[in-house]
Formats: structure tokens, sequence, C-alpha cells
């Protein structure tokens, strides 16, 4: 038998293991972080070099939260994650549903899940900007010819539809994840489970409540979380789609932040503004953590 | 065990091919019209009625895109940061990041539990919140504009990642493997880079797949942080020919179909290990 070595103690290997990443994170989040923290008490002074920086206490949060542009934001970021969240999550299990049954080629269409959601956001917003055109977009194109409609309709200059759009763009892209993960949940169901409700009479609509419902509750806790945070960190659709417009009615949280620090320099609101963001987006996952893990226990 | 028939006895036959069709149509519409688009003029684009296929279908948007000397050619500029930002951030993240999660699964250490949440807190952060200091610490150290400031930053993100995607695939590695490498005399780095490794490829590539994607398609970080040719990637290119050219829509479209497909086919190529690892966490009841 080979003599084994005395193996380094275990913390000294976690040490080095960890060493690279420690060092990157201290210097690339941890640093940034508190230097933001610091951001967001003060005034650079950008525009007025000659006064320097100055402490300003709280005034970057009070005039965050004075701002009607941001409340505006966040209230359209808050329509935009609840019409995204429910969305994608219905959408996305009725996808699911349909391919978890048994057909040719089911590997293929599972595969091809893949296209929305592996291609850059900025190309999906150009993509659906292609699709939405007046004149020449194939919405209007499929409408007009089919007879649904008389005229060209002006998707994106039009508030409403705007976001309608946008909405529809965001589940587009973002179903396909949903669905994957669905699908997986549900492969995992035993099927014996329907053959014996079969035995006893059960139709499909009970059987959905009854045995698939209670398996998908970890993989929902688990896409509500994941999808939430997503649609409040969301950017670069709505930059390419609509750019916030028209006028400010798709603006969303991220936007506002990203105008306030660099179309204006207030990087001191900028800063402030993204803390009561995400003081907001953990709250959200709290109060979701919570309500799912009560559920478990009843 | 036998192949279970499932087919639906809500939709029968029919109706589940219907609704196949239903969703892979939704799915792939707007994927279709963009190439299409691509490989039709703009003469073509612009006549009403719409035309469904191009009478004169061509390749000149392509052209125009990846190798005319206008304007246009820094698209192939942004191209080639787009995969050395991605190859570089990737390559980094993966090495540190298995590193690390394997300490965080098998070791024990001061902080352990306390470390993961703060991993986690990383991913909920809006990206604005820590790229306005980073641009500004940038900036004072003349970093700006340099496509090293875009992996670092990119590094900030992705790495906490691939941590909490490899800690779970590496508690699923059975212990006796270890045990079996440390009994032949192998010290703690060799089982680690002997053992462990080799056996962990399907998760490195699917971590490895994420982290060139989110790389690939990250937007805000060069948004932010690039201005010129010399550093700026694919999307932010993108997002300028949309404002600069913008109705030239063949050309929008083949820049959009070259900037989408090294994501699509990656996903496609590796897509058993990528389905596999962005479904591992909802499996377990």
């Amino acid at each position: 038998m080979i003599q084994a070595k005395k193996r380094m103690s275990e913390g000294r290997f976690a040490f080095w293991l960890l060493l690279p990443t420690i060092l990157l994170m201290v210097g690339l989040l941890l640093y940034p972080f508190i230097y933001s923290v610091y951001l967001s008490f003060v005034d650079l002074n950008i525009t007025k070099p000659w006064i320097g920086t100055q402490f300003v206490g709280l005034t970057n949060f009070t005039d965050t939260l004075a701002d009607p542009a941001f409340w505006s934001s966040l209230k359209i970021t808050v329509y935009f994650s609840f019409f995204s969240v429910a969305g994608s999550l219905a959408l996305g299990l009725a996808a699911a549903l349909v391919l978890n049954l048994n057909f040719a080629m089911r590997g293929l269409f599972r595969s091809l899940l893949l296209v929305p959601w592996a291609i850059p956001l900025v190309i999906v917003g150009m993509i659906w900007k292609l699709i939405l055109h007046p004149n020449y977009g194939a919405l209007n194109g499929l409408l007009t010819q089919t007879g649904l409609t008389g005229h060209n309709i002006a998707w994106l200059t039009e508030p409403g539809w705007s976001f309608f759009m946008l909405i529809v763009a965001e589940l587009w892209r973002s179903f396909p994840f949903v669905a994957l993960l669905y699908l997986a949940a549900l492969q995992a169901i035993p099927k014996d489970l329907y053959e014996a409700a079969k035995v006893d009479g059960a139709g499909a609509f009970s059987n959905f409540r009854h045995i698939t419902l209670p398996f998908l509750q970890s993989a929902t806790l688990v896409l509500l979380v994941l999808r939430t945070i997503d649609a409040f960190r969301a950017f670069d659709l709505i930059f390419a789609l609509t750019k916030g417009g028209p006028g400010n009615t798709t603006e969303i949280v991220g936007l506002y932040l990203y105008k306030q620090g660099f179309q204006f320099t207030n990087f001191g609101t900028s800063a402030a503004g993204s803390y009561l963001v995400t003081i907001l987006i953990l709250v959200l996952v709290f109060v979701y953590v919570k309500v799912f893990k009560l559920k478990d226990l009843s | 065990m036998a192949l279970r028939k499932m087919s639906s006895p809500l939709l029968g036959k029919a109706g589940t091919y219907a609704a196949v069709l239903a969703v892979m149509i939704f799915t792939m519409a707007p994927f279709i019209w963009v190439c299409i688009t691509s490989i039709s003029t703009n003469k073509e684009i612009t006549s009403v009625p719409v035309h469904w296929f191009p009478d004169a279908p061509t390749m000149q948007n392509y052209a125009k895109v990846l190798f005319t000397k206008s304007n246009v050619s820094g698209y192939f500029a942004s191209l080639s940061n787009s995969l050395i930002v991605a190859t570089v951030t990737t390559a980094v993240c993966l090495l540190f990041g298995s590193l690390g999660a394997y300490a965080f699964a098998r070791l024990k250490f001061p902080f352990r539990d306390k470390f993961i949440i703060f991993v986690l807190f990383t991913q909920m952060i809006p990206g604005i919140a820590v790229l306005i200091p980073i641009y500004i610490i940038f900036r004072g150290i003349g970093l700006l504009d340099t496509k090293t400031a875009l992996i670092l930053s990119q590094i900030a993100f992705i790495l906490p990642f691939i941590i909490w995607v490899m800690r779970s695939f590496f508690y699923s590695i059975p212990k006796e493997l270890e045990d079996a490498a440390f009994m032949d005399g192998l010290g703690r780095f060799g089982t680690l880079f002997r053992i462990i490794l080799p056996v962990s490829t399907p998760g490195l590539f699917a971590t490895g797949v994420f982290a060139f994607l989110n790389s690939w398609n990250d937007f805000l970080t060069p948004l932010i942080l690039t201005s010129t040719d010399q550093a700026k990637t694919m999307p932010v290119a993108i997002n300028e020919f949309l404002g600069r050219f913008s109705v030239d829509y063949g050309l929008l479209s083949a820049a959009g179909i070259v900037g989408l497909l090294p994501p699509i086919l990656i996903s496609l190529i590796f897509q058993r290990f990528l389905i596999e690892g962005l479904t591992a966490g909802a499996v377990k009841s």
C-alpha cells in the first residue's frame, strides 16, 4: 500500500482555492460597492469642479424619493414585472405541458426553444422593432393582408401599444427558460400516479390539480424568484426597443437610473436610487420565500 | 421500463400536433422573419404589400456588414472584441470558479455559509449599482475603453454565478472517489485536478456556456465602459446601428443574424449540458 501523504488542512486548502476569487470579489465587487455607498451620500459636482466633492447626507435619497420620474419608473417596473413574470410562467407552463406530450421529433422542438433564449437582448429588441415597423413590419403586414385591421398601427409610438408590445417581446424571449424548467419538473413526476388516478376514474383537470401542480411547486418558487429579479433588472430590451418611450411610458427603473448617472451625471442620485431598488428586490424575494415556505408546512 | 404512450386524452392526436405547431410557430417566427429580411434588398423590404419571401434573395447585406471599408466595418472589430472578452472571461471564471466552488462544496472553513449569501446577493443587484462606481474607478486609472475593463467587470458578475452552479454540481460527486484518491497517495491538489475536475466536465461545459453567453450578450457594461472600436463589443455596435442605420433594414437584420449566431450555435451544440445545468435546481421536490 502506498504511504498516504499527510494532507493539507481543510482550512488551508480552502484558502488557496478561494484566494483568486476573494481577490477578484474584493477588488471588483466589494470595493466598488463600498464606493457606491459613499457616492450615494455625496455630490461629486462634476459640472462644477471648483466646488469639488461635497458631503450631502441623505439629499440624494430624498431627491430620488421626491422625483416623480422615479416613482413613475418604479410603477412601470412593477407593471412590467407583474406581466412579465405571470405571463412567462403561464406561457412557459403551457409550452412545457405541450412538449411533455408524446410526439415525433420531440427532442428537436425542445432544442428550438433555445433560440429565443440565446439571442442577445439588444438583438431581440432589434428583431421586434423590425416586426413592429408601422409600414414595413411583418405584424402590420399580416394584420392588413388577412383583413384583421384596415390600416397600419404605430405599435411603438402609441403609449398603450408600446407597453403591450414590450411585454410581448419580453415574453417571447423569456418563456423558453420557464418552459425548460417546468418540462424537467414534469418529467420527474412518477407516471404511476397518473395510472392510479386513471383507475380511480379521475379526469384530466383533476389530475392536473392534484398530481401535477404539487410537483411543480419548487420549480415555481425558483422561477418566481429568478423571473422577478430578472424583470426588475431589465434594461437591454427596453433600451433597444423603446428607449423608455414614447415619452416616459416604458421607462423602467434601470433606464431611469442609467439616465440619472450618464445623461445627467447625477452619480450620487443614481447610486442612491439603485440602493432603494435593491432593497425592494430583497424584500420581494424575502416575501416569496416566506409565502412558499408557509405553504410547504401546511 | 416500457415506453409509455402519453398522448393527451384532452387533445387527441390532431390537437397535440396543432398545439406543438402553435408553440413552434410562436418560438421561431420572429427569428425566421429576421433571416428573411437579412437576405432581402431594402427595396423589397420597403415594398408594400409585404414580401413574405424575397423575389431576389441576396447576400449583399452580409457583405456590407462584414467586409466593406465604410463606417460599417466597425462591426467586424466589435465582433472580435466580443470574442476575445467572452473567451477570456469564461476561461478565468471557469478556472477560479470551480476551485472556489469545490471549497464551498467539500471543505469546512469560517464564514462558509455567510459567503454563499453574498454570492446570491451579487446576482440580485441591478447592474447599474456596481457599474457606476466601476466606471468612476476605471476612469481614474485610465482603464476606460479597454477590453481589460470589460473582462474585469464581467468577472465580477459571472464568477459568483459559476461558483453557485458548480458548487451544487460538486455536491453530487461521491465522496468515495476522493477517499480512494487519498488512499492512492494523491494530495489535496492532486485529487482535485486529476480526479474531480475530469469527472466534472458536464458541469464545466454547462457553466462555461453560461459564462460565454452572459459575456457575449452583455450590453450595459460595454455601453458604459467603452466608446471606440478598440473595445466596443457587438451589442453596443448593434445599438449604434439602430440609431445610425435605422432605415437600412437589410443591414440591421444581417448584423443581427451575425451577432446571434455564435450564442445560438453554442447553445445548440452544448444543449444537453445546458439543459441539465439550467434545470438542476428545479427538479428536487
